[in-house]
């Protein structure tokens, strides 16, 4: 294989990673937008979905059942946890609350050690076949399924939060509070909403993921730390960015890791991260919005 | 004696007797680890409690001390001693450098960089291989020695570390209550009021982020000349998170919780792994483990939010608060203002004016807040700005003191452009500002606040704050201090919390504030607003007090005759537009200002 | 009855306690005014009546006790708040704005009867219609300002309290406001209006309240408060005089 044709081939593969990480930073951005939480544990919520999905499938489940169950029930872990352990904390510091979420990181997390064990399992491909190949990289179809269904949900998320009035009460939450209460909006059921859409989107990545990669009890953290990235590197803001944030990560990773070593694939990736914060708070120096936000507030 | 006083000693008391007491039960080596792990969270204390910041990243800079360590005295022959500072400056340096441009962008910045630096530096450990033997780790490093005595064992490193962890609390205390202690409160309050008293948050976040990975670095180092074996398991960062729930747990603003939460952390978790097996049979004990780390976490958290210490202090009749009160307020001596502290005499007196204002504008968005604003002010004088609310007043003063940068235009201090200066450097030149809703450091006495005031003057830097040095211009400060509230009239309530201060002794109260930067030109931002009748004519008493005294006054205000009685020259604003500008005698009868402000038919 | 009766009102704003003892009312139909200077306590009374704030004293809407509600719920009850600054959804679209507004009647009322107050409000501000798909944060302030009060209309009030309606506007756009709670007035839309543009408050509204150190210092009929003398010298720029220490 060529030089180039590697490339195309890490790039190809960084880009099914990337999307993955792209649902969980749509998660992170969705919870930070409407309750102001930092959650460390949106990773557990893909642990959880895969986890699940693959006892459905050994209890005798269809494939596709499984999955909807699987994705419907990391929706409600999600609202829960904002229900249990976020709502009742909610005039708490944010770091209070980031503190609560490493607390609900490490609580599920043991919940899937003590259910699940420290076996990993796998999940059927979505679809069988030979693997595709586009341009000069070769993809196997469950990476065009990771796609498709990204893809899809992105779709779906965009119609949701510009043509119906209850995604557009959501957006309304996280660019005025106040506001939002002002006019009838009950910003407290948003964030169980927020948290709920989080929930299953980070089900969705983990059962998209496990075919290419086993899931594990402890798979959630870090990636939930490489939406994370994605997520806050463009503020924690817009969604649209967070998906080519994301991207972008996991090609860099991927990358990185082809070309370099495998090993270093985390370290690469991460040092990527603290490059473009480094960057990011030069050019707000520049610009000189360094203390503006609380000027701005008044 | 305190109460404080004699159980710190029995505290000591106990840590001397410990290895006895235990001897032959428990091992020592677990209330050596407590020790070593609550160096590090002190550390993690005093950057979470005291600068706001979050990292999850100390693991990484206990790895850095640990190999920086076994790496110098294994392959480097270099002395352990030696080692030990080499450890915490090396750590220290990676934290500066990487800290300081982050804590420019405020908000979770850290966590994530932090994070991410953890990450990195455990998987350079581990590949890293011909430097620090990979996942396997170094073996054979050298024990510290003392005059050819090797220091070994438990008993040995026990007490040195616990040493080591007074010391830490210590230097923590005497940094909590200095000059910069003062400043970081300051900082954790209000940033922007912070900066304006010429104060640089940003350097002063990323001293106590250096000085906690150097905590870090120490206990690493500390640990491999302990063990005498290194490997990368113990630095990863999941190990960040314990340190961090240690601190959390038992409370992220006090030293001593930084101590008692490792100390009920390292036990619990060394009782559980004792214990579970026992209860649920062998293997079991790890899920559940997590859970009910997990769960005591959050019940900590949600119940006791500022964590153990507090119930513990109250339990023992302790005071929590580390900044609590030396007292009552010294007898104030009278401080005069000083003007022109900044630059000494003006070499153009006169041919330049202090401040200039040129062609300022200022876009928010599509909102026009400042439009074309140009005027001067003299020495010496009470220059105003009246206008109508919104029309873009405050925002010139927020362009003026550096808290906002233009969209066009310039300022300049005495002839020098200074419209991209930091609003701390604004500060130095001799700029002090008020606001227009207080922001008071409510955390802060109603003395420490004009003690923030004159950070600037004092010398005590931060080693020397560390290391108790300054009590000397301390004392002398405080004295400065009261003066400035005693021209305010607000000596009486020096010793009391600033956030409880009514309104009108707020806007007093930040004037004195500004004073103490002996400013050469004083910015009031609506100072009459929200003060009654009787406070109103303090004020203007004062605001003339303080143009005898020199200092220049730029005031905007919308109360008129406030204005015409103190100023020397007024500006006239209406909607963007300067519509008159001369003395209050001119301006008043300026058709224009009669027509658009003061109302059509009332010509007086 | 009286649409809003306020009774003995004491709210606190972050430490300070910023009204004292308020009492006032709104009828049916009726454009009422408060005024005083900054910092009497004229915003705070408001969001204490809103539920934005805690409150204390009594505070009854159309007959039922409403102290301490939410703002949630007052939205529902038909109270309705274009609040100081606007406090529009800045990155939002006014279309989208204008929407959220009658976020309560969705569900409720039929789409259609939605569309046509959407319809109205641009009857009434028709430069808001040219710009329905940009976002709010991008208007000029007097439009921005029309969005507000558009976005408090879409709610179908029963009771519309403005904060500071004409705050930091030209006096063109001004004019252009004032109009349009002219004609809001003439529809029988009940008003209550914080203003420190007391003349131009004092012109629209039928009653006025003037606060003073969270304290209703003066009432009545503006007809009669505008020749008060007191009300001229302070609030209506009669008489400047300079601040001499009495």
């Amino acid at each position: 294989m060529s030089l180039s044709q590697q490339i195309a081939q890490f790039i190809a593969s960084g880009f099914v990673n990337g999307t993955i990480y792209a649902l969980l930073g749509l998660g992170l951005v969705a919870i930070h937008s409407v309750t102001r939480v930092v959650n460390v544990a949106q990773g557990e919520f893909a642990a959880f979905g895969a986890l699940l999905a693959a006892s459905l499938l050994a209890q005798g489940f269809p494939l596709w059942p499984a999955l909807a169950i699987a994705v419907a029930a990391s929706a409600i872990l999600g609202g829960g946890v904002h229900r249990v352990a976020i709502r009742p904390a909610r005039q708490a510091s944010a770091l209070v609350l980031l503190i609560i979420t490493i607390a609900v990181h490490l609580a599920l997390k043991g919940i899937l050690l003590l259910l699940w064990g420290t076996n990993p399992y796998s999940l059927p491909p979505f679809s069988a076949g030979p693997p595709v190949r586009i341009a000069s990289a070769v993809l196997i179809r469950q990476s065009l399924w990771v796609i498709g269904i990204t893809a899809l949900v992105l779709i779906i998320l965009y119609l949701f939060f510009t043509r119906t009035i209850r995604g557009k009460s959501l957006r309304a939450c996280a660019v005025n509070p106040t506001a939002a209460r002002l006019v009838g909006i009950r910003v407290e059921r948003m964030g169980t909403l927020a948290w709920v859409i989080a929930g299953a989107l980070g089900g969705l990545a983990g059962v998209l993921i496990t075919p290419l990669a086993l899931a594990t009890y402890d798979m959630g953290l870090i990636l939930g730390l490489k939406g994370f990235v994605g997520a806050v590197v463009v503020g924690m803001a817009s969604y649209p960015w967070t998906v080519a944030a994301c991207i972008a990560f996991g090609i860099v990773e991927s990358l990185g890791a082809g070309l370099i070593s495998s090993n270093y694939r985390d370290a690469i990736a991460f040092t990527a991260l603290i490059v473009v914060l480094l960057w990011r708070a030069l050019s707000t120096l520049r610009i000189g919005l360094i203390i503006s936000e609380e000027a701005a507030q008044e | 004696m305190t109460g404080s006083k004699i159980w710190l000693l029995a505290f000591v008391a106990l840590l001397l007797v410990l290895p006895a007491l235990v001897a032959g039960r428990i091992s020592l080596s677990i209330f050596l680890f407590i020790g070593l792990y609550s160096l590090i969270v002190i550390g993690l204390t005093l950057l979470g409690g005291h600068a706001g910041q979050v990292s999850l990243g100390q693991a990484a800079f206990y790895g850095l001390g640990a190999y920086i360590a076994a790496i110098s005295s294994l392959r480097w022959d270099v002395s352990p001693w030696l080692g030990l500072p080499m450890a915490a400056l090396g750590a220290a340096v990676i934290a500066y450098v990487m800290g300081l441009p982050i804590f420019f962008l405020r908000g979770h910045y850290l966590v994530l960089g932090t994070l991410g630096l953890n990450i990195v530096v455990d998987v350079v450990i581990r590949n890293v291989q011909h430097l620090t033997g990979g996942p396997t780790g170094l073996t054979g490093i050298p024990p510290l020695s003392f005059g050819g005595i090797l220091i070994s064992g438990d008993r040995a490193y026990y007490y040195l570390i616990w040493a080591l962890v007074l010391v830490a609390l210590w230097c923590g205390r005497n940094l909590i209550r200095s000059r910069v202690g003062r400043a970081l409160a300051a900082i954790r309050s209000s940033e922007v009021a912070a900066a304006t008293l010429g104060i640089n948050p940003a350097q002063y976040k990323g001293l106590i982020f250096a000085t906690s990975a150097a905590f870090a670095g120490i206990a690493g180092a500390l640990y491999v000349h302990y063990l005498s074996f290194v490997s990368p398991s113990p630095f990863a960062f999941n190990f960040s998170i314990d340190l961090l729930v240690m601190s959390v747990l038992g409370g992220i603003f006090y030293l001593p919780g930084a101590v008692l939460g490792t100390a009920i952390l390292t036990t619990l978790r060394e009782a559980l792994r004792t214990i579970m097996p026992g209860l649920l049979g062998s293997g079991a004990s790890a899920e559940y483990e997590i859970i009910l780390f997990g769960l005591l976490l959050a019940a900590v958290v949600v119940l006791m939010p500022r964590g153990v210490w507090p119930v513990v202090a109250r339990a023992l009749g302790l005071n929590a608060d580390p900044r609590a009160a030396d007292g009552v307020p010294e007898a104030a001596q009278v401080t005069i203002m000083e003007a022109q502290a900044a630059e000494g005499p003006d070499p153009a007196a006169g041919a330049e004016p202090l401040l200039r204002v040129d062609g300022l504008e200022k876009r928010f968005g599509g909102l026009l807040a400042v439009h074309n604003l140009a005027f001067e002010v003299r020495r010496g004088e009470v220059y105003a700005i009246i206008g109508p609310n919104g029309a873009g007043k405050t925002t010139a003063f927020n362009l003026i003191s550096g808290v906002l940068r233009p969209t066009r235009g310039a300022v300049s201090w005495r002839g020098r452009p200074i419209s991209d200066l930091a609003p701390y450097r604004i500060a130095a030149l001799g700029v002090a500002r008020t606001f227009q809703t207080p922001k008071i450091f409510a955390d802060l006495s109603v003395l420490e606040n004009v003690m923030v005031g004159l950070h600037r003057g004092l010398r005590t830097g931060f080693l020397g704050s560390m290391l108790g040095f300054g009590h000397r211009e301390e004392g002398a400060a405080r004295s400065e201090a009261a003066g400035y509230l005693q021209m305010v009239g607000l000596l009486s309530r020096a010793t009391e919390p600033a956030g409880g201060l009514p309104f009108g002794s707020l806007r007093l109260l930040e004037i004195a504030r500004a004073l103490a930067t002996k400013p050469a030109l004083l910015l009031l931002d609506e100072p009459a607003s929200g003060l009654s009748a009787a406070e109103r004519r303090d004020l203007v008493r004062l605001i003339r007090q303080i143009r005898q005294a020199g200092v220049t006054v730029l005031l905007v205000e919308h109360d008129v005759s406030l204005v015409m009685g103190v100023a020397d020259r007024v500006l006239v604003l209406n909607y963007g537009e300067q519509i008159a500008e001369g003395t209050p005698a001119t301006v008043r009868a300026d058709p224009r200002v009669i027509g658009a402000y003061l109302g059509e038919e009332q010509a007086s | 009855m009286m649409l809003l009766e306020v009774e003995h009102l004491q709210a606190s704003y972050g430490p300070v306690q910023a009204v004292r003892d308020v009492s006032l009312t709104v009828g049916e139909n009726e454009v009422v005014a408060i005024i005083g200077p900054n910092g009497a306590g004229k915003t705070t009374t408001l969001s204490a009546i809103t539920g934005l704030l805690p409150a204390r004293g009594e505070v009854r809407f159309a007959g039922h006790r409403t102290t301490g509600l939410s703002p949630e719920d007052a939205v529902g009850l038909g109270i309705s708040l274009v609040p100081e600054r606007r406090q529009l959804f800045a990155t939002m679209s006014v279309n989208d704005n204008l929407l959220l507004g009658a976020y309560h009647r969705f569900g409720r009322e039929s789409r259609e009867a939605i569309t046509r107050d959407l319809d109205d409000v641009f009857a009434l501000f028709p430069l808001l219609e040219d710009r329905v798909d940009d976002p709010a944060g991008t208007l000029s302030g007097g439009m921005q300002q029309m969005l507000a009060i558009g976005r408090g209309l879409m709610a179908r009030p029963r009771l519309l309290l403005m904060d500071e309606p004409l705050l930091g506007l030209a006096p063109l756009v001004i004019r252009e406001i004032l109009k349009t709670l002219r004609n809001l007035q003439d529809r029988g839309q009940s008003l209550l209006l914080v203003e420190q543009n007391a003349k131009a408050a004092l012109e629209i509204a039928r009653r006025a309240y003037v606060m003073e150190g969270g304290r209703v210092a003066l009432q009545g009929e503006t007809s009669v408060l505008a020749q008060d003398p007191k009300v001229r010298a302070a609030y209506l720029g009669g008489h400047v005089e300079p601040a001499q220490e009495r």
